[in-house]
């Protein structure tokens, strides 16, 4: 069966629901940070897929030929250049957390309440 | 729409703050290399400044988008740089005497609060949904580090990763709806998007879910209720003057980046969405009012003051159109005070060993000027006429209003009653509290004082002549009709 466009929306929105779950249950910050990274690809794949939707739409000229396929695999190389630079950042911070406390356990990080 | 080489030359003349302020910032970098740490505070907030000038200096242009409609540059997007860039100005007055005041001497702040309130300015002007994606992650990303700066403090750590990992999660929410409005209309232009807007409105249950995302994103960088809980522990982990310019310079480009998105799309039209909005404004006045009696801690008061202001704010979103200059004119008043406010907590923060409210008692007697200051921003913010924060609560109220919003008004008069009992309790410790402490009391150095003095000035005449900032507005935002124009 030749892959169509539903199905790279599903792959992306199950990764999307993957990485959702992820950040609600797990406690370990890295694998929280991985978890978001995970959201931000799939949105990366649902992007591509719009956009290939948009260029065959084009292509195929009339009414839906109103559209941008370039503007969708653009922001892809965007979303990719931001999350290199969050992943900088949040390691960063991961790492000022374990100098201080040997791990980095969410559920310890609570000095804060109300 | 040809490539011309000659483009490339107009367009960066037309983005010429965010160049300037870019070239700011590296100056900067490099004056931290060279150990000329002494003058970078200076250098950074003359950059603002000039970036601030360069906005206004051309002639007023009614709309005009630069790099081929991505980020505008006409309309009222010169006043954004300048309220935008007042901001960072104010916070500079604070900084290098709390980072000495804690024995920090961090000097990358300056380099990173100029990049900051450059995505902010692209956030906020904005014409293009990837710049408003960048703009958001480049001064989100300054303000994790903001958030996290003193590495050693595990208080600092905890408000750094919070920020951090909920920032980080409700940005890619804010993606995913971007990524359905292009597989929506197969733009992310706004104006494509605007001009499209049948394609939106055929698929409705798509185009609801996509602009929901995106509302989400945006309702959590301006800590709305349902998203609001990291506002208290990060602002209290945050090194104060710095905590206030998130509390402010980021909501006002978070606000105003998604006033010109919803009204782009003309979204009074769709009642789901402004009862989405109201539903969100409702619930963050009466919770941040409310939670903020119970405070004992004055930056975590301040935090949920800030959720409550943000309720004010989003009320005079509802309003669509017409209240939009409302909504930039109590940013950047709620910006002076807020920030006066945090940065005099900031300074009473060492001497007085804490920010616990106790401490405060009788300081009305130790320190006046300190105490009289701070008396004035509060009243401000409590809304009490003549100071400018009447003036603001006055116009969102009155744009809620003029668009038929008058329950929403009601509970934003009902719950500035609570904010009020809570702004004034303080200055009743202040004033009427048994001193306890020995005898250490807050004193300004000059910056401060001049910051604390230029502020509280700002709060005077624009309290009395609101229309100094209001009519600017309303000039740049020519061909809108509103309600604001009508008070007046």
């Amino acid at each position: 069966m030749e892959p169509n466009a539903f199905m790279y929306l599903t792959v992306a929105a199950v990764m999307f629901a993957i990485g959702v779950v992820g950040v609600l249950t797990r406690r370990n910050g890295i694998v929280v940070f991985m978890c978001v990274e995970l959201m931000l690809n799939a949105v990366n794949l649902s992007l591509i897929t719009f956009s290939k939707m948009h260029s065959v739409a084009a292509a195929a000229g009339g009414a839906a030929a109103n559209v941008n396929p370039a503007a969708g695999s653009m922001m892809v190389f965007f979303v990719m250049c931001v999350a290199a630079a969050e992943a900088v950042v949040g390691l960063a911070i991961v790492i000022s957390i374990f100098r201080n406390k040997l791990h980095i356990d969410i559920n310890d990080v609570n000095i804060f309440k109300w | 729409m040809n490539f011309n080489p000659g483009d490339i030359v107009n367009f960066s003349v037309m983005v010429a703050p965010i160049l300037f302020l870019l070239a700011v910032g590296l100056m900067l970098m490099l004056m931290d290399v060279l150990k000329a740490h002494s003058s970078m505070p200076l250098i950074a907030g003359l950059g603002l400044i000039g970036a601030g000038v360069l906005a206004v200096l051309p002639e007023k242009i009614s709309s005009m988008q630069a790099f081929y409609g991505m980020i505008e540059v006409g309309n009222i997007a010169p006043l954004n740089i300048v309220f935008l860039c007042l901001s960072g100005v104010f916070t500079i007055f604070f900084l290098p005497d709390y980072l000495k005041r804690q024995d920090k001497p961090i000097y990358e702040v300056y380099t990173l609060l100029i990049f900051a309130i450059i995505g902010m300015i692209m956030m906020a002007n904005a014409s293009d949904l990837l710049i408003t994606f960048i703009g958001l992650e480049t001064f989100s990303i300054a303000l994790y580090v903001f958030a996290a700066l003193f590495k050693k403090e595990e208080t600092s750590n905890e408000a750094g990763l919070k920020y951090f990992l909920l920032g980080a999660f409700a940005s890619a929410f804010l993606l995913l709806g971007i990524s359905l409005l292009y597989g929506l209309t197969g733009y992310t232009n706004l104006n494509d998007i605007a001009a499209n807007a049948s394609k939106l409105t055929d698929n409705p249950a798509l185009f609801f879910t996509s602009i929901g995302l995106f509302i989400i994103g945006f309702l959590f960088k301006v800590s709305a209720f349902p998203f609001h809980n990291w506002t208290p522990d990060v602002y209290s982990g945050t090194p104060t003057p710095l905590a206030g310019f998130m509390a402010t310079g980021s909501k006002m480009a978070a606000f105003i980046a998604l006033g010109t998105v919803l009204i782009k799309l003309n979204f009074t039209q769709y009642d789901k969405l402004v009862n989405v909005l109201a539903l969100a404004a409702i619930l963050s006045m009466i919770y941040g009012n409310v939670v903020a009696v119970r405070q004992k801690n004055l930056k975590r008061l301040l935090a949920y003051s800030s959720i409550a202001h943000t309720g004010y704010v989003l009320l005079g979103l509802c309003a669509g159109k017409a209240g939009f200059v409302a909504v930039i004119f109590y940013m950047f008043i709620y910006t002076i005070m807020n920030i006066g406010a945090f940065g005099l907590v900031g300074i009473a923060e060492r001497t007085l060993a804490d920010t616990d409210m106790d401490k405060w008692k009788g300081l009305g007697i130790k320190a006046p000027y300190f105490a009289a200051a701070m008396s004035l921003f509060l009243f401000s913010m409590a809304g009490i006429p003549p100071f400018a924060g009447f003036m603001s609560k006055y116009q969102v109220f009155i744009a809620a209003i003029g668009s038929g919003q008058i329950l929403l008004a009601v509970i934003g008069i009902l719950t500035s009653v609570i904010a009020a009992f809570y702004y004034i309790y303080l200055i009743v410790i202040m004033y009427f509290g048994k001193n306890e402490s020995p005898e250490v009391s807050p004193r300004f150095d000059w910056t401060t004082g001049l910051g604390v003095g230029l502020l509280a000035v700002l709060i005077l005449l624009l309290g009395i002549f609101p229309s100094l900032v209001l009519q600017p507005l309303l000039q740049y935002m020519s061909g809108s009709i509103s309600a604001v124009a009508a008070a007046f």
